[in-house]
């Protein structure tokens, strides 16, 4: 399904969108920063390069309560699952996210379902948009990935000039349109080809590159390399990477009371990079240095989902690089890597 | 407008566990207890491989991963065998009979003990560690004419940690079954073997495994070992055992990551490309050399 | 001019490098704008060492690291030369007087500063792409989208604490080398404004404070890049925050915002008494909290209370953690 979306209809289709579903889209802060927000239609900042923060955050949340449970005089404990069915819109999501969203909703699916996650992609339409520019970071190329890729999308959008190109890609997304169509235009003839203009000129831009898809399967051979020291002497562990990456997918599950017989089960983002995360009860630290938790996070990415999914758990969004405060550079890594392996094939 | 689906039931959420009863709370050791968790309607039956875990929880405290001790389908009920070591079992000590504690479960893989079947069974335990493997005991006894021999072999700190005396004292009595108990340091009141456990797998102590070093050589070859404790204690069994050339596909052990989910999704629980909560939490000695060693 | 202060620097570690030694200083990264701290662990690695306008990574925060990382080589056994600029050297001022390293240990090396470049100021102004970054003068000149050219005043990118001035003084320790003009560099900052409004006003009521608080920081998303590059923050493993045994990792709440804010006020309360007012925490974070505002006020009212200022000294100790005879007790 191909339509048209004149630039200056957008904000009408925002405000019918919001009708029956929350509508989040990339808006510029009170910081600076450009962030996925709840919109009202004005302000909504579809160009450019992709925002420094991810959607993640509304596919899984910060925190969440996970369930209510009560004490019953009896002793009996009763426990209210959290459940939310709120529809939501998102607009804006750059392909490396898409990608993100997709093999999130994989890993959460397999022998055990994570409710919670699933039913919120149920409930949510992903709008996609082709990147017109990188960012400085930016190496989805890298991964085999393209800045048009649609996997992922219900809809995708590209940036025409005058309008954006339109194309319905699941049922979902076909459905949205179908039940907006006053709003979009019929599409000409060749407008596909705003697409392959995009891809073209944005992967140009694009600075840095390396093949990763050819590592693939063999990244972990630098498990015992000393590639590692180089950087984890200078990374402080904190976990900006990790929280900012958009498949980063650990949390940490506790329980609170808000009284004697009451209280709930709740999840919060947690990071491989924090010295607690694998402490043992007994003391016992299976990655208590650095250079182990760094190593972690780089050979989960890129070999150990691998090795369980068959696919790289990286999109090559560079935000890890862009947030890190110490300035530890994932194409850099991924550099050493590549010698490493080019070295012991020889 | 496409209605609202209704929300999956409580059953398919794997995150929300059911609440059991606690029916019996016994002294084990100074720290230890046994807690007996009645099964509520519609959970009695439970599918379980000794070795598996579940997840217990006390509400408004936390949840933690405790391996099944046994499964008693006559009494509908689970036995936990738990050690007062954090705050979470700091506070399932102080509970009392007839109070609730969450469930789910069973998680894991457990030991593949149809693979045991008709083969010796010799069993390394440090402190806690024999826990666990008292399901896969009961298991031989209840199914004894599927195996050949037993052996228990027992390391505790000092006799007051020592876990199941009773039951040792009663396996002792059954047929082809020995057990062998060493506390670390000699201590007045204690004749019994001194030294680590590990000793009890070297072929130049006095009393070491019968087993693997007093029988046929054919013996020791239809033989599996598992092995519970910290990486300390199994490590230095490993080391006994490489040196008799003992198959690494025979020994089996358990690891002790740090876990919150139990089901994959965590990551706290992550060693290389497995989930120690899913894959694991036993692994064969011969796959733990191909895994990073990060338990 | 800076050139030749990076020619200086490098000249002078190889005078004083013995066999054994370490430094740590800077280093180039292929992404435009980025530097990333340097260990120097042989001689021959001394000339990849960089100094320049986008040095903003204060090193004092590795000094806190040394109980807990193996960062020193193995055949360490010399001094550990750690380069500054003036604002970190008093960072390391306050690791010296609350004997977080020893002063033995470490050979302090001042750089004559001239101000300091935020990358991600840059990237902002540049729309998220910059694909080169030059220095002509006073300005950067930065390729866009498409080879587009935009200059940008160096002063548009700097530090709040560079255009504010207030970190800049050096600190009272003779123990330093100087690497630049040392009358020329006091000249400079004397000439500083000290203008930047704070965002605590002293005339906040309660109620307006903890609507700015709860602004603020319920953005955050718990990442710890604040505490973890902060050179007052120096418990590392031992935080309390990293006590299985305690569980307050995330804190008490399923409500992230009310996390973080209790987050906060805790480092706040561990921080504030040896905070040097660096930035490295504001510059950290991922989600532009500005951090340092909340201790730039905390050390205004130390200033006025007991004229104690963190990291002016190797040797003044904690005003919060000291009582001297005769003191009123508050
Ligand atoms: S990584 Fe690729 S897809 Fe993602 S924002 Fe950058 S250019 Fe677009
Ligand atoms: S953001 Fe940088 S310093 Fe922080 S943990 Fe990641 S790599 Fe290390
Ligand atoms: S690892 Fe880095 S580049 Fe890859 S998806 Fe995560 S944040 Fe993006
Ligand atoms: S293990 Fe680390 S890198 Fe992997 S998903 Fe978890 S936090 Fe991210
Ligand atoms: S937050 Fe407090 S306990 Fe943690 S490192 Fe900082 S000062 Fe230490
Ligand atoms: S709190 Fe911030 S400004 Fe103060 S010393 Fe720490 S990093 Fe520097
Ligand atoms: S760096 Fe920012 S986001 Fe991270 S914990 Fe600190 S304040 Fe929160
Ligand atoms: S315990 Fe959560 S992934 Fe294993």
């Amino acid at each position: 399904m191909r339509k048209r979306l004149q630039k200056q209809k957008l904000s009408s289709l925002i405000k019918k969108l919001k009708e029956d579903a929350t509508v989040i889209a990339p808006v510029m802060t009170d910081k600076n920063e450009v962030d996925f927000l709840p919109v009202n239609s004005e302000e909504v900042i579809l160009s450019g390069a992709r925002s420094l923060y991810s959607p993640k955050k509304y596919i899984f949340k910060q925190s969440e309560s996970m369930y209510d449970y009560t004490i019953q005089d009896s002793g009996k404990v009763t426990v209210k699952e959290s459940c939310e069915n709120e529809k939501q819109i998102i607009m804006g999501i750059r392909p490396c996210d898409l990608h993100a969203i997709e093999y999130m909703k994989e890993f959460y699916s397999g022998k055990y379902k994570d409710s919670y996650i699933l039913r919120r992609l149920e409930n949510s339409v992903l709008i996609g948009l082709a990147c017109t520019e990188p960012s400085t970071n930016c190496f989805c190329t890298s991964l085999g990935n393209s800045p048009v890729d649609t996997d992922g999308s219900d809809i995708m959008m590209a940036d025409a000039g005058s309008f954006y190109f339109v194309k319905g890609i699941t049922e979902k997304g076909k459905k949205l349109i179908e039940n907006n169509k006053d709003i979009f235009e019929d599409s000409q003839e060749d407008d596909e080809r705003v697409l392959s203009d995009i891809k073209e000129s944005c992967e140009k831009a694009i600075l840095e590159k390396i093949d990763v898809t050819a590592l693939k399967n063999k990244v972990g051979s630098a498990y015992n390399s000393d590639i590692w020291k180089k950087y984890s002497d200078i990374c402080v562990n904190c976990g900006a990477c990790t929280f900012n990456c958009p498949t980063c997918t650990c949390f940490d599950v506790a329980d609170t009371s808000r009284s004697k017989n009451e209280g709930c089960h709740y999840r919060t983002w947690d990071t491989c990079q924090n010295f607690a995360f694998t402490l043992h009860a007994s003391g016992h630290n299976p990655r208590s240095t650095s250079e182990e938790r760094l190593r972690q996070r780089v050979m989960h990415k890129y070999q150990y989902t691998v090795d369980q999914m068959d696919q790289f758990s990286c999109t090559g969004c560079g935000r890890c690089t862009q947030v890190c405060p110490v300035g530890i550079s994932m194409i850099a890594i991924l550099k050493d890597i590549k010698e490493v392996v080019d070295n012991g094939e020889e | 407008m496409e209605k609202n689906k209704k929300a999956p039931s409580i059953n398919q959420n794997p995150y929300i566990p059911f609440f059991g009863k606690l029916t019996d709370i016994i002294d084990e050791s100074h720290v230890t207890k046994r807690f007996f968790v009645e099964l509520p309607k519609g959970h009695e039956k439970v599918d379980f491989i000794p070795g598996q875990f579940f997840q217990l929880t006390v509400p408004g405290v936390g949840e933690i991963p405790i391996s099944l001790s046994d499964y008693i389908p006559e009494k509908k009920s689970l036995l936990f065998c738990i050690a007062n070591t954090g705050i979470v079992t700091n506070k399932i000590h102080q509970m009392k009979v007839g109070e609730f504690i969450g469930v789910r479960g069973p998680y894991g893989n457990g030991f593949p003990i149809e693979k045991f079947k008709g083969k010796n069974i010799v069993i390394v335990a440090g402190g806690i560690g024999l826990f666990p493997l008292r399901s896969v005991i009961e298991y031989y006894f209840r199914n004894k004419n599927d195996f050949n021999k037993l052996e228990v072999l027992y390391g505790a700190r000092n006799p007051r940690e020592i876990i199941f005396r009773e039951e040792m004292k009663s396996w002792r009595l059954k047929k082809d079954t020995t057990c062998k108990i060493t506390i670390d340091k000699p201590e007045k009141g204690w004749d019994g073997n001194t030294g680590f456990v590990c000793n009890l797998v070297d072929k130049n102590y006095s009393d070491s495994s019968e087993i693997l070093f007093h029988c046929a050589a054919s013996e020791r070859e239809n033989t599996v070992v598992l092995v519970v404790g910290p990486p300390v204690m199994f490590n230095s069994i490993l080391k006994k055992l490489e040196e008799i050339n003992f198959p690494d596909d025979s020994v089996y052990l358990s690891l002790e990551n740090h876990m919150k989910c139990g089901i994959g999704k965590c990551g706290h629980c992550n060693c290389g490309s497995k989930y120690v909560c899913q894959d694991g939490p036993i692994f064969s000695w011969k796959e733990l050399k191909t895994m990073e060693k990060e338990y | 001019m800076k050139k030749q202060i990076e020619k200086n620097i490098k000249s002078l570690l190889h005078s004083i490098w013995k066999s054994g030694d370490m430094a740590i200083s800077w280093t180039k990264t292929s992404i435009p704008g980025k530097r990333t701290p340097f260990f120097i662990k042989n001689k021959n690695q001394i000339d990849q060492l960089v100094f320049d306008t986008f040095c903003a990574v204060s090193l004092a925060t590795y000094l806190t690291e040394f109980n807990r990382k193996e960062i020193l080589p193995e055949d360490f056994k010399g001094k550990l030369h750690i380069t500054c600029k003036p604002c970190d050297a008093r960072s390391v001022m306050q690791l010296f007087s609350d004997m977080q390293v020893s002063e033995e240990l470490v050979n302090l090396i001042v750089i004559q500063c001239d101000g300091i470049a935020d990358e991600s100021k840059l990237t902002k102004i540049m729309s998220g792409y910059v694909s080169n970054i030059e220095e002509e003068n006073d300005r950067f000149i930065c390729k866009g989208i498409g080879g587009t050219e935009k200059s940008v005043p160096i002063r548009d990118c700097w530090l709040d604490k560079c255009s504010d001035g207030k970190n800049c003084d050096l600190p009272y320790y003779y123990g330093y080398y100087f690497v630049g003009n040392e009358t020329e560099y006091r000249k400079r900052i004397s000439n500083l404004l000290h203008t930047k409004t704070d965002l605590v006003q002293d005339t906040m009521s309660p109620k307006e404070l903890k609507k700015l608080v709860n602004k603020e920081l319920s953005s955050c998303i718990r990442c710890n890049a604040c505490r973890n590059v902060c050179p007052a923050c120096f418990c590392s493993d031992r935080c309390v925050f990293e006590q299985p045994k305690v569980n307050v990792k995330y804190l008490d709440s399923e409500d992230a915002s009310k996390n973080n804010i209790l987050y906060h006020m805790i480092r706040f309360n561990h921080v504030a008494p040896n905070c040097t007012g660096c930035g490295e925490c504001e510059r950290a974070c991922p989600m532009s909290i500005p951090l340092s505002m909340f201790y730039k006020y905390f050390n205004r009212l130390m200033w006025e209370e007991f004229e104690y200022k963190p990291g002016k000294t190797n040797s003044e100790r904690q005003k919060l953690l000291s009582y001297h005879l005769g003191e009123d007790l508050v």
